[in-house]
């Protein structure tokens, strides 16, 4: 028994009760003030660096993109038209679709209540497609709400909430999947991330008709997230006869690597 | 005092990763300068300083990471450990940066396996969720050609802290 009386046994010892008690405040919460003042900390830090870091960014981006901005512009100029045109379309389909509802007498569409959050960091491991925004409970924030960019398009779920700030996981995180559906054919799936850089579209069954360039929208079934939700367009699509379903790669809709402001979807 | 300096070293290259991760990654990818300070505080540090940069590097990637608590300091003090048993083998090479960057590419394989190993663990005992080892492995060779970049850069900080240290604390530290 001399042995525990060595250096190196002590030292072993009070690495292992540090590494112990560090898990077991972790768990039991104790550590949750520690852990969002720190978030906060370094998300403060973080964003002054990564602002300049984006100014430098867009500095090069711009000078880099300046001979293409013309033609970019008539392109933009022409597809500005034709959503003015669609919407329109979209407008009066509305309006008449409001008014068939009203005439069957059915609820109004409800639209959502909104929080608006800012990003403060990402997962620096790498190993997980997190991030960290501004804030958490005492905005009323709970675990599982929806996280989209602006106009409706899915970013991802609130998985872990702190006193002020709160993580997020993104669409593209293997742990997250989505219940989802094609816009165009109505074709059901389930969407999950691959390698945090896309997104898998499975469980599409053969008789379904899905093309590239498809559009991707939450389905609602599993109660996850809300239906009517744009995830994201269609880029290839695998079927071979001999598997038991079509497979379909999905860019997602929201500029994940540029996420800046988000809202959160209160439940 | 050497190590709130030492705090303060990991929390600064922590925080710049994480920036620079946000505006500059390739397809998701970007260089680890947390691992590189371990590598090269696990080669030319003193074993408690050593330690002591796992400990404070792997609670700080705990708490700003989606993994469980603990899944990264143990990650980090097991592969501080397995360098500096390496390290012995290599003693008169230390100053040779091919060796150096040997050790890196090795740490950076290592580190993939030795968080997935123990956050499997955590998973197994229900404190928390894994992650997929093979989407991690798919763009292991992109983050090893990144942090081989970075490693001397690293080194030359952990030049810098090891003078504040000296300067601040009095004591020697390579």
């Amino acid at each position: 028994m001399r042995f525990i009386y060595t250096k190196a046994f002590q030292r072993s010892f009070a690495i292992f009760a540090l590494v112990s008690l560090f898990i077991i405040a972790s768990l039991t919460g104790f550590l949750n003030p520690v852990k969002s003042g720190i978030l906060k900390a370094y998300g403060a830090s973080v964003s002054t660096i990564s602002d300049a870091g984006s100014g430098i960014k867009t500095t090069f981006k711009t000078l880099f993109l300046i001979k293409k901005l013309s033609s970019e512009n008539d392109q933009l100029t022409q597809k500005v038209d034709e959503l003015s045109f669609e919407n329109a379309r979209l407008k009066a389909a509305k309006q008449e679709n409001a008014a068939l509802r009203r005439a069957l007498n059915f609820e109004q569409e409800s639209s959502f209540d909104l929080i608006p959050v800012a990003v403060k960091i990402s997962d620096p491991t790498g190993f997980t497609q997190t991030i960290v925004v501004d804030k958490g409970r005492s905005s009323q924030i709970t675990e599982g709400s929806s996280v989209i960019a602006s106009p409706g398009l899915l970013v991802g779920k609130v998985t872990r909430v702190y006193s002020t700030t709160s993580e997020v996981t993104l669409i593209t995180d293997p742990s997250l999947t989505v219940n989802a559906f094609v816009a165009e054919s109505g074709a059901l799936g389930l969407l999950s991330g691959e390698h945090g850089l896309s997104l898998k579209f499975n469980l599409i069954t053969h008789n379904e008709l899905i093309k590239t360039g498809d559009q991707l929208v939450t389905s609602g079934l599993s109660g996850d997230f809300p239906r009517g939700l744009l995830v994201g367009e269609v880029s290839s699509v695998s079927s071979s006869s001999s598997d038991l379903f079509q497979k379909a790669y999905v860019s997602p809709s929201a500029d994940l690597r540029n996420l800046r402001f988000l809202f959160v979807i209160k439940q | 005092m050497k190590y709130l300096i030492l705090g303060i070293g990991i929390f600064i290259l922590t925080v710049v990763q994480t920036a620079l991760a946000q505006n500059f990654s390739i397809n998701q990818v970007f260089p680890n300068f947390m691992l590189m300070l371990l590598v090269i505080v696990s080669i030319y540090a003193s074993f408690h300083e050593a330690l002591a940069a796992a400990l404070l590097a792997g609670m700080l990637a705990d708490f700003v990471s989606a993994l469980p608590d603990g899944v990264m300091t143990i990650s980090f003090l097991i592969l501080v450990m397995a360098i500096r048993l390496a390290g012995r083998l290599f003693s008169e090479k230390k100053e040779n940066f091919l060796a150096q960057a040997g050790v890196m590419l090795a740490a950076v394989v290592a580190y993939y396996f030795l968080a997935f190993f123990v956050s499997e663990i955590f998973a197994r005992l229900g404190l928390g969720a894994s992650f997929s080892l093979v989407d991690s492995l798919k763009k292991i060779w992109l983050e090893a050609i990144l942090d081989l970049i970075v490693l001397y850069p690293v080194y030359l900080y952990y030049l810098l802290v090891s003078k504040l240290m000296l300067r601040y604390a009095g004591e020697k530290s390579i």
